[in-house]
């Protein structure tokens, strides 16, 4: 039988449903594509972009979309896309600042909160509903208030916004995963409290949390955008993605190629990073 | 019967407001630890905001300062005596104008009032054209489609689609001055981009809840009864089925003020969102705390007036004695409605 699975065969009816999934889930592949090649433009941007991200030719500047400048220049004779491409790392890598902060304290503030239980889990969750009740974004604003301006703090802010989130789900899935036989027979073998939280509960809960992860990376590039479109994140001549739409604001009226092409990435990666969660909540049900 | 009712309706109408006032606290107190324990200094900023070297302040004006705002005491001290002036409605005075914050929250307030409302009833008008369609259709490629709009809509960032509606509305069509605050045509862009998102939100509440709907016995049986398919969609499913959405309205309204932060800073109006943005800009500590208040107590009172609603659209909710507060979480309206006994059905 094994020999039969392994055979040209079997690869090649593997090779068919794989090609069946792309026709049947065009979308999906899609999503891939985009995450994977703004992820090697955050890796290694010179291999896309030649042009210099931060110091222009004078003569090119304001120049419209064409071969030589694929998003056109600004007012500086800076090429867009260069600095799209270059302005990959610094988003990706607060957005995931972002959903490690949210992870991390979300995740732990749920996961004791449901695996102690009593007192300590009502008083928790009565603050993850308080924080739900103020909107995301006011909540980001305040901490950027009180820690200041630039990328790390705006990633941080974004953070703190998505905790509530992350302890909810989290202590959702430690409460289901406390109440299956194998906790109860890990304690009624003498395992330490800890060594049951680690080992048994942790692992066992951590599905949903990262599929919540994923759909969060989307919704922390909006919120890192915005702030930095706003002018709290990244400092100019930063090419950060918000900020390079904000940029272009000046020159709405003559060069709609500044904001249209920098915001439509945002766009496109939020809506690849979104199809992704989807694709991996669907999966777990 | 109906005085025992009564009694035990004012019971729930008073517990439910104690809760909001708790809810009020527990905002208050996070916003408190947010914007004064984390290391920021208001002194320095103050000085800073006021024209004065910030690099090298005097130390007479900073200590000076510091006792004018009550810095120099304990933190629990400022706490105390800052949480019982806002329980008389003072919330302080603005760091970067010296107004007191209540006011500068109630003239702002009108604005984005405007704006929010007209933004709401287009998101709610852009919800339905996508869910109904969805749940008429039988194909289901055109179902996908009119699915799949919600997703790409709140992908877009609110402040490219604003630029973008500028660029072309206004600066190539010439249809809009957008810089005339009081033309009918400049409420209108701002709101059209505030409403994208939360239509996109609205479309994916409603169409889920209605398709479900659609799935119950009970629509089989007024099929049965001879009903037409835009009957049932129209009026029996679609009133089951936007049962849920009434109970988002509080997140909705709050994602709609978050939301004008970023469109009234785009398009240049006053309001609540404009000075949330230059009061971060300026880092004017009371403002914001100010504004994070409003956005929680709009939600405490949006999710009261919902509950008290509720049973009177539903009549399958009722309000008994002893019940404790629901959370805002959606209900599941599953139940038969043409069963011969209502139930109460919330947990």
């Amino acid at each position: 039988m094994t020999a039969v699975l392994t055979g040209p065969g079997y690869a090649g009816s593997r090779l068919r449903t794989g090609a069946l999934d792309v026709v049947r889930r065009p979308g999906l592949v899609l999503a891939l594509v985009v995450l994977v090649v703004v992820i090697s433009w955050a890796f290694v941007p010179g291999l896309f972009a030649h042009q210099d991200p931060i110091t222009g030719v004078p003569a090119d500047r304001l120049q419209g979309p064409s071969a030589a400048h694929l998003f056109g220049t600004d007012h500086l004779g800076r090429d867009t896309f260069s600095r799209v491409v270059h302005g990959a790392s610094l988003t990706l890598r607060a957005t995931l600042l972002a959903v490690l902060v949210g992870l991390a304290a979300g995740g732990l503030l749920g996961l004791v909160a449901g695996f102690v239980g009593g007192r300590l889990d009502a008083v928790v969750m009565r603050v993850v509903d308080v924080m739900l009740a103020i909107p995301g974004l006011l909540l980001s604003l305040a901490v950027v208030t009180a820690l200041g301006f630039g990328t790390l703090q705006v990633a941080i802010a974004v953070g703190v916004s998505s905790v509530a989130a992350f302890a909810r789900v989290m202590r959702a899935e430690t409460l289901r995963v406390r109440a299956q036989t194998f906790v109860e027979a890990a304690h009624s073998v003498g395992s330490r409290r800890f060594y049951v939280l680690a080992a048994h509960v942790l692992p066992n809960a951590s599905g949903p949390v990262l599929a919540l992860s994923a759909l969060e990376f989307g919704s922390a590039i909006l919120s890192i955008s915005s702030l930095s479109f706003l002018g709290f994140g990244a400092q100019p001549p930063a090419p950060e993605w918000g900020a390079l739409v904000s940029d272009g604001r000046d020159y709405l009226g003559t060069a709609w190629w500044l904001t249209t092409f920098p915001g439509l990435t945002v766009a496109l990666v939020v809506l690849a990073a979104n199809r992704l969660a989807r694709h991996l909540e669907g999966t777990r049900e | 019967m109906r005085s025992r009712r009564d009694r035990g309706l004012t019971g729930y109408v008073l517990r439910r407001l104690l809760q909001g006032v708790g809810v009020l606290w527990a905002a208050y107190t996070i916003a408190f630890v947010v914007l004064y324990l984390l290391p920021s200094d208001p002194v320095r900023i103050m000085l800073a905001g006021s024209g004065t070297e910030f690099a090298n302040p005097d130390p007479a004006a900073v200590a000076a300062l510091e006792a004018q705002y009550g810095f120099d005491k304990p933190v629990i001290v400022q706490y105390v005596t800052s949480l019982g002036r806002a329980l008389t409605g003072d919330l302080g005075t603005s760091i970067q104008r010296s107004d007191e914050v209540t006011s500068m929250l109630a003239a702002a307030l009108g604005h984005t009032a405007v704006l929010g409302g007209v933004a709401f009833g287009l998101a709610l008008v852009g919800g339905l054209l996508l869910a109904i369609p969805a749940a008429f259709t039988r194909r289901p490629s055109v179902r996908q489609t009119l699915l799949g709009v919600p997703s790409v809509a709140v992908s877009v960032p609110t402040f490219w689609t604003g630029l973008l509606l500028t660029q072309v509305v206004s600066f190539q069509l010439g249809w809009v001055d957008v810089f005339d605050q009081h033309s009918v045509g400049a409420l209108l862009l701002p709101a059209v981009t505030l409403a994208i998102p939360t239509s996109a939100y609205i479309a994916q509440v409603l169409s889920k809840s209605l398709l479900s709907t659609l799935r119950e016995p009970y629509t089989e049986v007024i099929r049965s009864h001879g009903a037409s398919e835009a009957r049932i969609v129209l009026v029996s499913a679609l009133r089951n089925a936007s049962l849920p959405l009434l109970t988002m309205i509080g997140v909705i309204v709050g994602n709609l003020l978050a939301g004008s932060v970023v469109v009234e800073a785009v398009f240049a109006r006053d309001g609540i969102g404009n000075m949330t943005f230059q009061a971060v800009a300026a880092q004017d500590i009371p403002v914001v705390m100010g504004v994070v208040l409003l956005a929680a107590a709009i939600f405490v009172v949006i999710s009261i007036a919902v509950d008290l609603v509720y049973p009177l659209l539903d009549p399958r909710v009722m309000i008994r004695e002893g019940d404790t507060p629901p959370a805002a979480a959606p209900i599941e309206v599953a139940a038969d409605v043409t069963a011969a006994e209502p139930e109460v059905v919330r947990p």
